[in-house]
């Protein structure tokens, strides 16, 4: 009788693990915290600290809607003490696969170890009708949510739960950088906001590509008049384009902002037909490489905001 | 003796997956009251204290998401003559039910309707999810890893037929099994899975690599596969499969001796290169696989198949492919080797729907043109974009 694989696999799956374990152990102690995007990781460095080891999972300059679910992926999943999402469904495209296969339970939705960073946030665009009919919608709302400076102060605040439920010890630290973070954050709001009306962003009627940016604009009292996708995740049309073009120069629409990840190709034609300034805006952390962190990618779209709008930035 | 020792203890380790991972999980991980319901959504949703975000109540919520995906196809060509192949085919209608059981395990069923082959369940499963050491393990009906393609339901592989290979060695919907399977992901710096799999002996009707005999006569299934990024843009899967099943009862001359089971053995190997730039992921991929599978029964010569493919998304809605197929016979003696290709293009309205021409060259007794329109489509929830 010949051995059978299993035979065959035992002795070699023990040797492997006795020599492998060793390697699985980790020499410091932070928590070990993965998250979805570098937004999210930003925040949580701004809470956790020292007492954190961050890895976002996808860049910013990545659509988050489209991002591979790679093997590699589990491997830093596996090892979490915390994950953290956006959720909204923004990941559902690539993250219930990648937690149904990284072997850790601590992280799988509704464990100690699982961030909703969502959880609290007022979503806009939720309720009414859903049906694809309507383009790749969100029945949960718009997950873009962390565009406004105000919702970074309750994913803050979500992260910093979830960082004390799998380090309680912890839990003083976490909640004074928290307390740090808000008021650091309150402080840029102000300066922010005056910003946004001294370079004429506030009050005006700006397009943009997809449906990313309805918090930013609600945060700098802006309005979306139309997008350049005639539905979420629905390739622009000719015809559409041009009842966009149309629309754009009766309104008098001086601003397109485009997501990095989308062909600029299409938002150049309409920007030269309607002499609006065509501003491609990072809309995470990461997605350039002066935007390294939360607080730093509203200085940064404001900057390329003012060049576009006044042809100076700062 | 042996094979009783092994089914009985096949079943133990079973019996003992699940109660471990119920005592783990209930040991270790600690269920907030808050997020407690959402382990039941595959979707997790959240309610607020505000009740401003929480979707609609109601006993929805706890439904496992539902999907279906229908398989249209319409067939031209050499084989309409040859076969009783017609020209329109509802070739197939997936229905999948996905949820999560309770803190501890997954649920995953998908019938596949046909008119012509009926009800069938093609995989229903039940996933633990809290074992420890890097385990999993699925207990019921399921696509057996051998090889990468195999995995792969069919309406959603990027063809309107099956490699030549795979069908010839491995059937018309590929092979798959009722049992038990456990998979360890090794505590690596980089992906290193292996799987081991222990089901019946799939029928020779549906896989010709093998013939069910006795109920005890099992499959045995081993794969492992490891993954690398290669740059930001690149990546490359290997995988290396072998499986060991019944091949029928051995030749006796004694008619009063129940004759032992033949055995047949199986070996495969993949790779699977992909890129994509990720700041421009919608517009621009290539994935190109490469398959070999060997067959070596106990009474019989080695037979060997591959097939490689390519998949080129030259613009967000479209993509162009194709496939060289070479494949021996596995049945009889003759040495009879066919090989062959397909050439697709395929337009993508959206996610949910795909719309397919493709071309098939088989050179049985010299060459059979094939031509094909597919189109799949899909309703329910956003499934997992494949990888």
């Amino acid at each position: 009788m010949r051995l059978t694989p299993w035979q065959r696999a035992v002795p070699l799956l023990l040797a492997l693990a006795i020599v492998a374990a060793p390697h699985a152990a980790r020499a410091d102690k932070k928590i070990y915290v993965v998250t979805t995007t570098e937004d999210l990781a930003s925040i949580t460095n701004e809470v956790g600290g020292d007492l954190v080891t961050v890895e976002s999972l996808s860049k910013g300059y990545q659509d988050p809607h489209f991002v591979d679910a790679k093997p590699s992926y589990l491997v830093k999943l596996k090892k979490a003490d915390l994950f953290v999402e956006v959720g909204r469904d923004l990941e559902v495209g690539w993250v219930p696969g990648l937690l149904n296969s990284a072997r850790n339970s601590k992280i799988l939705p509704g464990g100690a170890g699982f961030v909703d960073a969502s959880k609290n946030i007022q979503v806009l665009e939720l309720g009414g009708p859903v049906g694809r009919e309507q383009g790749d919608v969100h029945p949960l709302g718009n997950p873009h949510y962390w565009l406004d400076p105000e919702n970074g102060i309750i994913m803050a605040a979500a992260i910093r739960d979830g960082l004390s439920r799998v380090s309680p010890a912890g839990a003083a630290t976490f909640a004074s950088r928290y307390a740090d973070f808000e008021k650091r954050v309150r402080a840029k709001e102000v300066e922010w906001k005056q910003r946004a009306k001294s370079i004429g962003l506030t009050g005006t009627r700006v397009v943009t590509y997809h449906r990313s940016w309805p918090y930013f604009a609600r945060a700098f009292g802006f309005e979306v008049m139309d997008f350049v996708e005639p539905k979420p995740g629905v390739p622009p049309t000719p015809k559409h384009i041009q009842d966009l073009t149309t629309e754009m120069k009766a309104q008098n629409v001086k601003l397109l902002l485009v997501e990095p990840y989308f062909d600029p190709k299409m938002p150049q034609q309409i920007a030269r037909t309607t002499g609006a300034a065509l501003v491609i805006l990072p809309p995470s952390v990461g997605a350039t490489k002066e935007v390294t962190s939360y607080l730093g990618l509203f200085d940064a779209q404001l900057a390329l905001i003012q060049n576009a709008l006044t042809g100076k930035g700062s | 003796m042996r094979h009783h020792a092994w089914a009985i203890a096949a079943l133990a380790v079973a019996c003992a997956l699940c109660a471990a991972s119920v005592a783990i999980a209930q040991d270790s991980s600690s269920i907030p009251d808050s997020t407690a319901s959402a382990a039941a959504q595959t979707t997790p949703v959240d309610s607020s204290p505000s009740g401003v975000t929480a979707p609609p109540a109601g006993s929805n919520l706890l439904n496992p998401n539902i999907s279906a995906i229908g398989w249209f196809q319409g067939q031209a060509g050499d084989a309409l003559d040859r076969t009783d192949t017609s020209a329109f085919q509802l070739r197939e209608v997936e229905l999948g039910y996905q949820a999560t059981v309770d803190p501890y395990s997954r649920a995953d069923f998908f019938i596949s309707v046909s008119p012509e082959e009926g009800i069938d369940v093609e995989e229903g499963y039940l996933t633990l999810l809290t074992l420890p050491a890097g385990f999993t393990a699925k207990l019921g009906k399921f696509r057996s890893n051998f090889g990468k393609f195999n995995r792969t339901h069919p309406p959603e592989t990027p063809f309107a037929d099956r490699p030549l290979a795979a069908e010839r060695f491995l059937g018309e919907e590929g092979l798959s099994g009722i049992g038990a399977s456990v998979s360890w992901l090794a505590p690596l710096p980089f992906y290193f899975n292996i799987d081991g799999e222990v089901t019946n002996t799939p029928d020779s009707t549906e896989v010709p690599a093998f013939a069910e005999y006795r109920g005890k006569d099992l499959m045995y299934l081993g794969r492992a596969s490891t993954f690398f990024d290669l740059g930001e843009t690149t990546n490359l899967t290997l995988g290396g499969s072998y499986a060991n099943g019944a091949n029928g009862p051995e030749e006796t001359v004694d008619p009063l001796v129940t004759p032992d089971a033949r055995r047949a053995q199986l070996y495969g190997a993949d790779a699977t290169f992909r890129w994509k730039n990720p700041k421009r992921a919608i517009y621009r991929a290539l994935t190109t696989q490469v398959e070999w599978m060997a067959r070596d029964p106990e009474d019989g010569p080695r037979r060997t198949g591959g097939f490689a493919w390519a998949d080129y998304q030259f613009a967000r809605r479209w993509h162009l492919g194709g496939r060289y197929d070479w494949s021996q016979a596995i049945a009889g003696l003759a040495d009879d080797t066919t090989s062959g290709g397909l050439g697709f293009l395929t337009f993508t309205p959206s996610e949910f729907w795909a719309l397919s021409l493709q071309a098939q060259d088989r050179d049985f007794d010299g060459s059979e043109m094939s031509y094909f329109f597919k189109t799949t489509f899909n309703i329910g929830p956003h499934g997992q974009h494949p990888f």
